[in-house]
């Protein structure tokens, strides 16, 4: 199509001239913001961020946030605000910031970088993989409204909030478990070296002892630091009297260490120490790729703290006051900015404004509201000033009661049992029976290899392979999906998809782009197309209604004269000394213009000298990709469902457009939920949406998907996050499901035949434990390498 | 043989430096964001070179 901006890789619109002298080359930008962005960051000497940044993601790029006023930030420097999220230290003032529309770790370097150049910042560091920023500075030469804004200037948007309780548990288990993952690698290959020097026959008898006293040495701390979390867990296990995979790794090592440690002591026998440190490695490794997917989905989470300003603009002792929201009591006065979320229910008392209710609802229009009527917390002020009286406290709005409603859906959500775990435990208990049975039955026939015997079968068939086919294979589609622009919050999501029969969709923002964009057209003369279209662009450009941003300029000239604005109406002016009006049906009909238009769903009407020239259909957009990916999923034999708040006729429409059969509209977020309830006493249900609105319905799913471009709300109750915003990845991650469930199936036959084989060769004296261990590792590698054929490609 | 007596002993020391060191970077933090650390290698190579050239034609 037409020329990208250099900046945030949207199309530069027609006609549009704007460039910035980018490391030595003018690079095209799409708008003011862009171009001021970008010149902030050559200006800084900072150019080096657009060479190494991640441009993959065309839709998550660092764009301006245009919907922010500037002087909103000043009440960040309130005491009393500060005092919130803030504390004092050492070296000055400290807080943590959450940072939106970071991408990777050049959007880090580049925030680090831009505020170590501001005077009174003492320390930053960005965290990349949390999206966090802490920050320390000096209070008396630098106002925290400042820092904000100077992030702002490059382009992102940064929030105080409060790390929660939650989240520093996890801090302390990541560091403790790096820690021993540290000792149990370094251990390994102290371990390891050693036990080469071991599989020469020709070592003399001193030497090998020595090596054995050694290697001894070094598994010590594995095997009483590294370990620890096993035992933990098996103990666990076997106070609630189960058993889990934890229970035969724990005996496994208990076992191979004591014995281990006998031989070297007794100087007689074989030693296993290298099988203690690798085994414990192994392990320790899939528990951390493990906990680190796990934490990312909680720091998702624990950033939603700035989904409604926490403060509000209040009337109080004759001037406006800013409090904490939760402190508001019905019957206080609050005064809303343009573009802000409205941070309290309540009722109006200036006049008529617009507001967005689109996350509350799922409706997408703008809707006026007249002075008495009420607004909810968490919808968008769009155009005028608004002062409102509380009607509720806080934890009785509206969006309280849909988080609410959240939580419960949440606790109620199908838990997927986890097979490996189940197998596991039947198969933990045959294989003590059968080593207890083998130990007995060698104490008669042979009792100088009895233990040697049993250690090999525990080595033998200690169910390593089948503890690391599942977690192993997970976190390698974790890690290949995030590559393709899906994020798997919840692993478990990716083994319950293979059970889905059912898919439902919300429309707004899911099937639908989000934003009006102009969809059909109709002219009274078609050769003329171009002119009436410019020509409704300048006229819609005086306008704040939010259906004329459909109405993008295309044209800098100026045409037309005297124009004025009939706020919710529509707009007339003069064009060549006669008069042109453009606006709803009844503003045109109003004027008494004859309405001969054949474009039945027209919505925008614009009529010149007396007669209609022109009518267009602005609605919010079909995503491109919507309909391709129905039938596809319809092809695959999934049921796909609609269930929106949208009226009927509008749901209707899209739903066939896309070829979706079952359409429930009108739906409340309570709705929703009772519907897939109904739904789900059939077949297990996928939700997609994105919504404030499909925050309930998306916790209550089997599987829930939203977009990062979607409420903060519904990422948090979601499996799944989308970052590339693209329906058609669904697909992709249905299809990647299955195949990770094929891998893991194949993991599993291979650990059950692998330990079926062996098991009885091992029960009557075959395998000498040196092979068990081989065995077991060989096992282990095959079921690893195999997982990871799911990374590459 | 006797070369070992000396050098396993060593390589436990260096193993317990080695640990020491480990403990004190977690406990700093170094771990705490892996990608990023890569990355600021890259980033931050070009930027002395930038400087010269940018501050020298003020500074003339």
């Amino acid at each position: 199509m037409t020329r990208a901006c250099f900046h945030c890789h949207q199309p530069v619109p027609e006609g549009l001239n704007l460039h910035v002298d980018i490391m030595g080359q003018s690079q095209p930008m799409c708008c003011y913001g862009c171009q001021a962005v970008a010149q902030t960051i050559v200006e800084q000497d900072l150019e080096s961020f657009y060479k190494f940044r991640q441009t993959e993601n065309n839709n998550i790029l660092p764009l301006v946030p245009d919907e922010l006023q500037k002087d909103d930030l000043s009440i960040y420097d309130e005491p009393e605000v500060q005092a919130e999220f803030s504390f004092s230290s050492a070296n000055g003032q400290e807080a943590w910031l959450a940072i939106e529309g970071m991408t990777c770790a050049a959007c880090a370097w580049l925030i680090e970088k831009h505020l170590q150049q501001q005077p009174g910042i003492q320390k930053v560091f960005v965290n990349s993989s949390t999206d966090r920023l802490r920050v320390t500075w000096n209070k008396e030469k630098l106002l925290l409204s400042t820092i904000l804004n100077e992030i702002e200037n490059i382009g992102y948007r940064a929030r105080p909030f409060k790390e929660g309780e939650l989240e520093e548990q996890f801090q302390k288990r990541r560091k403790g478990l790096i820690r021993r993952l540290g000792v149990a690698g370094i251990a390994s290959m102290q371990t390891m070296m050693v036990a080469f020097g071991l599989y020469y026959d020709d070592i003399d008898s001193t030497t090998r002892l020595y090596f054995w006293w050694v290697s001894l040495l070094f598994s010590a701390p594995v095997f009483v630091y590294s370990c620890q979390p096993f035992y933990a867990n098996a103990i666990k296990a076997l106070r609630t009297r189960t058993l889990n995979m934890d229970v035969p790794v724990s005996i496994a090592i208990i076992f191979a260490f004591f014995a281990s440690m006998y031989a070297t002591i007794t100087n007689q026998g074989e030693v296993y120490f290298e099988c203690v440190t690798m085994f414990a490695f192994f392990l320790l490794t899939g528990r951390y790729l493990e906990l680190l997917a796990k934490h990312k989905a909680i720091t998702d989470a624990a950033n939603l703290m700035k989904l409604t300003p926490s403060f509000a603009e209040v009337w109080h002792e004759e001037q406006w006051q800013t409090k904490p929201v939760h402190q508001l009591s019905a019957g206080d006065k609050v005064r809303v900015k343009p573009g802000s979320v409205i941070p309290i229910d309540g009722e109006i008392e200036t006049q008529k404004v617009y507001v967005n209710e689109a996350q509350l609802t799922g409706e997408s229009h703008p809707i006026p509201k007249a002075k008495g009527e009420n607004v909810y917390a968490g919808s968008l002020n769009l155009d005028t000033p608004l002062q409102l009286i509380v009607t509720k406290p806080y934890q009785d709005s509206l969006l309280a009661k849909i988080i609410q409603l959240q939580d419960d859906a949440l606790a109620l959500k199908p838990k997927a049992i986890d097979v490996a775990d189940r197998i596991g435990r039947n198969l933990v208990l045959g294989t003590l029976i059968i080593a207890l049975i083998t130990y007995i039955t060698w104490l008669w026939v042979d009792a100088d290899r009895a233990f040697w015997i049993l250690l090999s079968v525990l080595v033998a068939t200690c169910p390593c392979a089948l503890a690391l086919a599942s977690p192993t294979a997970v976190s390698s589609a974790v890690s290949r999906l995030n590559r393709l622009g899906v994020l798997l919050k919840n692993a478990d999501a990716s083994t319950n998809v293979n059970a889905i029969k059912t898919i439902c969709f919300d429309k707004t923002g899911t099937l639908t782009e989000g934003h009006f964009k102009i969809t059909d057209s109709w002219f009274a003369e078609s050769e003329h197309q171009n002119k009436w279209l410019t020509l409704a662009c300048e006229l819609e450009s005086w306008s704040e209604h939010p259906i004329s941003k459909a109405f993008t300029a295309r044209d800098s000239e100026t045409y037309l004269q005297n124009v004025e604005n009939i706020p919710g109406k529509g707009l007339y002016a003069e064009y060549q000394a006669k008069q042109i009006l453009i606006g709803s049906h009844a503003f045109l009909a109003q004027h008494k213009i004859p309405m001969a238009c054949t474009l039945p769903s027209a919505n925008v009407y614009m009529a010149y000298n007396g007669e209609l020239v022109a009518a267009w259909r602005v609605d919010d957009q079909l995503r491109n990709d919507a309909k391709s990916t129905i039938s596809a999923l319809s092809q695959q034999g999934y049921h796909c469902v609609m269930l929106t708040g949208d009226n009927d006729g509008r749901a209707q429409e899209i739903a066939d457009k896309v070829g979706i059969k079952e359409v429930h509209a009108g739906l409340t977020p309570q709705d929703k939920l009772s519907k897939l309830q109904e739904m789900q006493r059939s077949t297990p249900v996928l939700m997609v949406g994105d919504g404030i609105n499909d925050g309930p319905v998306l916790a209550g799913a089997n599987v829930s998907v939203t977009f990062s471009a979607g409420s903060e709300l519904a990422q948090a109750s979601s499996d799944v996050v989308i970052l590339n915003q693209k329906l058609s990845s669904l697909v992709y991650f249905i299809q990647y499901s299955k195949r990770l469930a094929r891998v893991i199936f194949q993991n599993f036959i291979w650990a059950f035949g692998y330990n079926g084989i062996i098991l009885p060769l091992a029960a009557f004296g075959f395998v000498d434990p040196l092979i068990a261990m081989l065995g077991m590792s060989a096992s282990s590698l095959i079921v690893i390498t195999n997982s990871l054929r799911l990374i590459r490609k | 043989m006797e070369a070992l007596h000396i050098m396993v002993p060593i390589a436990i020391i260096l193993v317990v430096i080695a640990i020491i060191i480990f403990f004190w970077a977690i406990k700093n933090g170094q771990f705490d964001d892996l990608e990023r650390q890569g990355m600021n290698l890259l980033l931050d190579d070009d930027k002395p070179k930038k400087d010269k050239k940018t501050k020298s034609p003020e500074q003339e």
